[in-house]
């Protein structure tokens, strides 16, 4: 059943670049959504995917001088084949873009000044459909002037999957799009996107 | 600019020009191991490995390394290196240390290539050595693009970065990023870019 449900939002999220407004269903599929704090280094998310591996989250920091640094979130898993010795903990979750489209195998934020963030990853804990997974949201704003211009955001949810069953060119866990929308209010800061479509809390400080 | 990174930022421009021309020259300079001495390979294990001050400064680097499996001879290892910068030696040391493209631009990471193993397409290692006298912190790969079978033996394109400081550069560059110093062509055909890097460097074999 997840994995049809996985199938199904995969179809939905590929067939546009993202459905024009929230899916009406979305808070009643998806509830219960706590967020979890990635600081710069590493951070471990226990049980990640409900059968006791934990997940670790690397995240670091591309400065550049200016207001262009972006972080970088790379995320492991130990395989379930391997879940034993501790060097098989470092296999790429890959984050599925595209239906059947190559896996990437990290994830970039885009804060620009920190105020007017043009794109942002959060990772959470939630309930789809009523059973625990953790996973990747992000909300991308393109404003076409400045920055802080008020745009939609475009918000991507990704379910955390095992796909050891399956054949070649995939990682052995994935982040699957589940959800893709665009918001239907304009934003100048992502951050405030993810507070007001999902109550995604504001970063610190 | 201090003495140390101009040391290091001019014979990199002037090399990186060289390899920017041309993929990589065609063979290897006459004076690299005059110039290149004392090479130490670093073992990278998967996770983070730290490398003790790494630019002869006090701090140190570390090595996020990374499996991307596919189920197939097509997975790869992914690095990347991060590093506290001069200004904020105290803060988290989690600023990425770019390394320079052939086309001058600043990748976040760099992945090898292993294939079966026994035929790697490109090999990435680490190592601490002496470029004009002076310790530092290298990233060498050895990269074979065969034209048909992967075991074919090829020429393999090498390439030597040496980590430097460059925070007084002002926007577009990382704090700190591997530059390309010495980029070539191996004259000997190789079926295993570690087998290239064994003979034309002297880094020991990957453990089996």
């Amino acid at each position: 059943m997840r994995k049809f449900l996985a199938i199904a939002g995969v179809v939905m999220a590929g067939s546009a670049a993202a459905s024009a407004q929230p899916p009406s269903d979305l808070h009643t599929r998806l509830s219960e959504i706590k967020q979890v704090d990635t600081p710069l280094g590493l951070t471990r998310i226990p049980d990640a995917e409900g059968d006791g591996r934990e997940m670790m989250v690397f995240h670091s920091w591309r400065e550049n001088g200016n207001a262009w640094g972006y972080g970088v979130f790379m995320m492991t898993m130990t395989s379930r084949a391997h879940r034993d010795p501790y060097e098989s903990a470092w296999d790429i979750v890959g984050i599925a873009s595209e239906p059947k489209g190559g896996l990437k195998h990290e994830v970039t934020d885009q804060p620009h000044t920190g105020e007017d963030d043009l794109k942002v990853v959060r990772f959470v804990r939630a309930k789809l459909d009523g059973k625990v997974d953790t996973f990747l949201v992000t909300a991308i704003r393109n404003p076409p002037g400045a920055a802080p211009d008020p745009v939609v955001a475009e918000i991507r949810i990704y379910a955390l999957r095992n796909h050891e069953d399956e054949e070649v060119g995939t990682t052995p866990d994935s982040f699957d799009p589940v959800f893709a929308f665009t918001t239907t209010k304009s934003y100048s800061d992502a951050d405030d996107a993810l507070l007001d479509e999902l109550g995604l809390p504001l970063p610190k400080g | 600019m201090n003495l140390k990174s101009l040391a290091y930022t001019v014979p990199a421009i002037a090399l990186s020009f060289c390899a920017n021309s041309s993929p990589a020259w065609a063979q290897a300079p006459a004076d690299l191991h005059k110039r290149l001495s004392d090479l130490k390979q670093i073992e990278i294990g998967a996770g983070l490995t730290r490398i003790r001050n790494a630019e002869g400064d006090g701090r140190d680097a570390q090595i996020f390394y990374a499996l991307r499996d596919d189920v197939s001879a097509w997975g790869f290892g992914v690095y990347i290196v991060t590093m506290p910068t001069r200004v904020w030696p105290d803060k988290p040391a989690w600023n990425i240390v770019g390394i320079e493209t052939d086309d001058h631009d600043l990748d976040v990471q760099i992945a090898d290539q292993p294939h079966t193993r026994d035929d790697d397409l490109k090999a990435v290692r680490f190592a601490r050595g002496k470029l004009d006298g002076v310790t530092d912190t290298f990233l060498i790969t050895a990269t074979r693009d065969p034209d048909s079978p992967v075991a074919d033996a090829a020429s393999t394109a090498i390439r030597i970065y040496s980590l430097g400081n460059h925070e007084d550069e002002g926007f577009g560059t990382t704090p700190d990023r591997f530059d390309l110093v010495f980029s070539y062509t191996t004259a000997r055909k190789y079926s295993d870019a570690d087998d290239a890097l064994l003979d034309e460097l002297k880094l020991p074999l990957p453990p089996d």
